[in-house]
């Protein structure tokens, strides 16, 4: 005896067989972690990014305090230095406007720990990089999320840093 | 022979609907932060996304551990193109806008034919009964010719228009019909 032949569904079956689909299927596998692997997070505001490289600057800046009292022997010296760091500084440091103001006051005190070459030289490279980091805050006054001005302004703040810390040691 | 209903849209999945005004006010704002570069709102949309996006890419590409892959990139993708998001739509249509491209994109590099299995099509149709689906749809659907089975996800349960999908396949208006009625036809006697 032959199989009778099935009867095709019609449009309507097949429109009603369709909507049974579920529009979620659930992986076996976890995704999410390839994922966060995978994304490229833009940089923090400043004012958050700004803390961890005010710490780096701050260590920075307390290195060359350090070498200062520790190597000279000029009591007036060091108690305009001390007064650049007095306790109600360092509690507001971790502030960019705060490291960059103690910058400003700590590098007439690399001045004349250095010679005048180096001294010279150092000033104008911070000249500039304090320039480029007042254009940007500017701008950011204007686009305060904006990526790239903040990822500009934390590199410049790690230069910043940097170019300290190599006065610091050459002071020693 | 009954003429297809080319025009029977989907939307016809089964949980698919309209999303509640409070959710879609909280996606907003997750979406809004996820622009801001905030990668915990992104999971979060991820979370409410992730299973749609599976679903799609597998129905596209046929395969478990690749639509994985897909779901993945896809996602990725999203980030990265988070930008150019402006809400005229909702986030969801354009998330899985972005996937679709993703899957279509990779299923071109290796060597899907969207245009010229229509032959083949006819010919797994024609052998109807060495296949049983057992009434089961997906599995009907993975047995469709990549071609005519991303139209039919694409039209059938993504609610592409032809023209859409011609340009998003870069085929012609008419093969994506001529796709969509032989795949409609051979899904009718596969589940039979």
């Amino acid at each position: 005896m032959s199989e009778t032949p099935k009867t095709p569904l019609n449009d309507s079956e097949l429109d009603a067989k369709l909507a049974t689909l579920s529009a979620r299927i659930e992986p076996e596998n976890e995704l999410w972690p390839q994922i966060a692997a995978q994304i490229h997070v833009p940089a923090r505001p400043w004012w958050q990014a700004g803390s961890a490289v005010a710490a780096s600057l701050l260590v920075g800046v307390l290195g060359i305090t350090a070498a200062l009292f520790t190597g000279l022997q000029n009591q007036h010296l060091r108690g305009e230095i001390a007064a650049n760091f007095d306790v109600r500084q360092q509690n507001t440091a971790m502030m960019p406007a705060s490291y960059t103001a103690a910058n400003a006051a700590t590098t007439p005190l690399i001045d004349q720990c250095l010679q005048p070459s180096q001294a010279q030289v150092i000033e104008q490279n911070l000249g500039i990089i304090q320039s480029a980091i007042n254009e940007i805050n500017s701008a950011l006054e204007q686009a305060p999320n904006n990526p790239a001005l903040n990822k500009r302004l934390l590199d410049l703040s790690k230069q910043q840093v940097n170019l300290i810390n190599r006065a610091n040691a050459i002071s020693l | 022979m009954p003429a297809v209903n080319l025009s029977s849209r989907a939307s016809v999945l089964a949980d698919k609907g309209p999303p509640e005004p409070a959710l879609d006010i909280q996606e907003k704002k997750l979406v809004k932060a996820a622009q801001n570069g905030d990668s915990k709102a992104f999971e979060q949309l991820y979370r409410v996304h992730h299973a749609r996006v599976y679903a799609l890419s597998l129905r596209l590409c046929g395969d478990r551990h690749w639509a994985e892959d897909l779901s993945q990139e896809a996602f990725v993708r999203a980030w990265n193109k988070l930008a150019s998001f402006k809400g005229d739509s909702q986030f969801g249509t354009w998330l899985y806008r972005v996937t679709a491209n993703v899957v279509i994109s990779n299923l071109r590099r290796n060597k899907a034919k969207f245009e010229d299995d229509l032959d083949s099509v006819a010919e797994v149709a024609s052998q109807a009964g060495q296949f049983d689906a057992d009434g089961d749809i997906e599995k009907a659907l993975h047995k469709l010719p990549d071609g005519a089975r991303t139209v039919l996800v694409l039209f059938s349960i993504e609610g592409y228009t032809h023209e859409e999908i011609a340009s998003t396949l870069d085929i012609a208006v008419g093969t994506s019909k001529a796709q969509l009625h032989r795949a409609r036809n051979a899904l009718k006697t596969w589940l039979a």
